[in-house]
């Protein structure tokens, strides 16, 4: 969870230095909560801001929770919707990641809602406050890029990578997506970079994937 | 608060809420096919990858040696230690390799540059050199507060970064004055040093000549 505190202060410094008024960055990381997508906004935030690239570019960075979503399913079987809706929330990849293998550890096989609701609440918790202490403090700081603090954004993505990694070989369309989406973060102005990386990722795993 | 920005804020809510609901809405109690399977494990790292993507291809070396050794860190330790290095390897490489080539911050500003280096180890002998240098800062900087004016950002945001400016400018123009002042300085220790040599031509010739303390002092602005 400590892994939170630089992002969340990096994102909270940065999003005041856009023009977010400092009481704005609590409201979107308290209602959002997908931190992928928060700072993917914040880059790409003007005044006023094009609503439809954001929600878009939103979209497609969070899209993993469908799958994240969808691999939970089988595991939230004993909750009513009325539960598991909410609780879904709060999920985002940390929260996921550790109550995926809990449930798949557990007798019952399915996921303990009170340890789910322990770790995700802990995490929604300390990502609100601290992006909030980070837009309240990042002025007085300064400019926080120049003590390296934003290197902390790709750690964090760099720590996720590797939680999935499975080897070169079923790792082979993450390469595609990389080389494509430096190739048109370098040629194309905006955040088409992201959906290139991902389109042809996504292209690259249904040519590769096993037929049978 | 703006209508845009709130409706932004609350749309933006909505697409990430309905990312984490529709795969359990939608996908509950099928079995996929193994090719399926295998895009769907495929694509979340392929979007991580491709957000983080611009830091492979970035134009500062010291944020690409940062890189690497943040890679090695998150390849064989948990987050918490692999944030710290990244944090530190960042910072200590932008600010050992910090002039070259200069750093630009948020506001699209440079924070550091190698006049405060080339000002201290050399101004004796390319004083010119660096007047020059902060002359083109200056007009840049001149440019940028011109800029303000109409760029996209909050009024609050505009104050600030015209105050910046300002100061910035007030900064440099102070360096320029002192390194002029210091030149002079200069030619005038190197004459009256030229006439005591031709007046005790048994004299060594002196050890002077060199601008007195002035990197001390110019450092302190940049």
């Amino acid at each position: 969870m400590l892994g939170f505190v630089p992002f969340a202060l990096v994102l909270g410094a940065q999003a005041v230095q856009k023009g977010l008024a400092p009481l704005e960055v609590p409201l979107m990381t308290g209602m959002n909560f997908g931190g992928g997508s928060e700072f993917t906004a914040i880059r790409l935030w003007t005044s006023p801001p094009h609503v439809l690239l954001i929600v878009a570019m939103s979209f497609l960075v969070n899209c993993r929770h469908i799958l994240m979503g969808a691999a939970l399913a089988p595991y939230l079987r004993h909750l009513p919707r009325r539960r598991a809706l909410p609780a879904l929330f709060l999920m985002c990849d940390e929260s996921w990641a550790l109550a995926l293998p809990d449930a798949q550890r557990s007798a019952a096989r399915r996921v303990s809602l009170p340890y789910y609701m322990g770790v995700s609440a802990g995490l929604y918790m300390a990502w609100v406050s601290c992006t909030a202490a980070g837009a309240f403090l990042g002025p007085r700081i300064g400019d926080l890029e120049q003590y390296g603090f934003d290197m902390a954004f790709t750690a964090v993505f760099l720590v996720l990578l590797r939680g999935m990694w499975k080897g070169i070989r079923p790792c082979r369309p993450w390469l595609v997506s990389l080389l494509t989406a430096a190739l048109v973060y370098k040629l194309v102005p905006g955040a088409w970079y992201v959906a290139a990386g991902a389109v042809s990722g996504l292209v690259c795993a249904a040519l590769l994937a096993p037929r049978s | 608060m703006e209508a845009t920005t709130l409706l932004t804020l609350v749309l933006m809510a909505c697409s990430t809420y309905f990312t984490r609901v529709i795969g359990y809405l939608l996908l509950r109690g099928r079995t996929l096919s193994p090719r399926m399977q295998y895009v769907m494990e495929s694509l979340p790292g392929c979007v991580l990858i491709s957000v983080i993507a611009p830091a492979f291809v970035s134009e500062r070396p010291a944020d690409l040696l940062a890189l690497v050794v943040t890679l090695v860190a998150a390849s064989r330790l948990p987050i918490l230690p692999t944030v710290l290095i990244g944090i530190a390897s960042a910072g200590a490489l932008r600010h050992w390799l910090g002039g070259w080539p200069p750093v630009v911050d948020v506001w699209g500003m440079q924070v550091s540059s190698s006049t405060s280096a080339s000002a201290s180890g050399a101004a004796s002998s390319s004083g010119g050199n660096d007047i020059a240098a902060l002359q083109r800062k200056l007009k840049e900087l001149q440019q940028a507060l011109k800029e303000v004016a109409s760029e996209n950002i909050d009024a609050k945001a505009k104050q600030q970064k015209s105050k910046l400016l300002q100061t910035q400018i007030m900064m440099v123009q102070n360096q320029i004055e002192a390194l002029m002042r210091a030149r002079q300085q200069a030619q005038i220790d190197k004459q009256r040093e030229q006439q005591q040599a031709a007046e005790n031509p048994s004299q060594s010739p002196s050890k002077g000549g060199k601008a007195p303390g002035l990197g001390g002092v110019v450092d302190v602005y940049v």
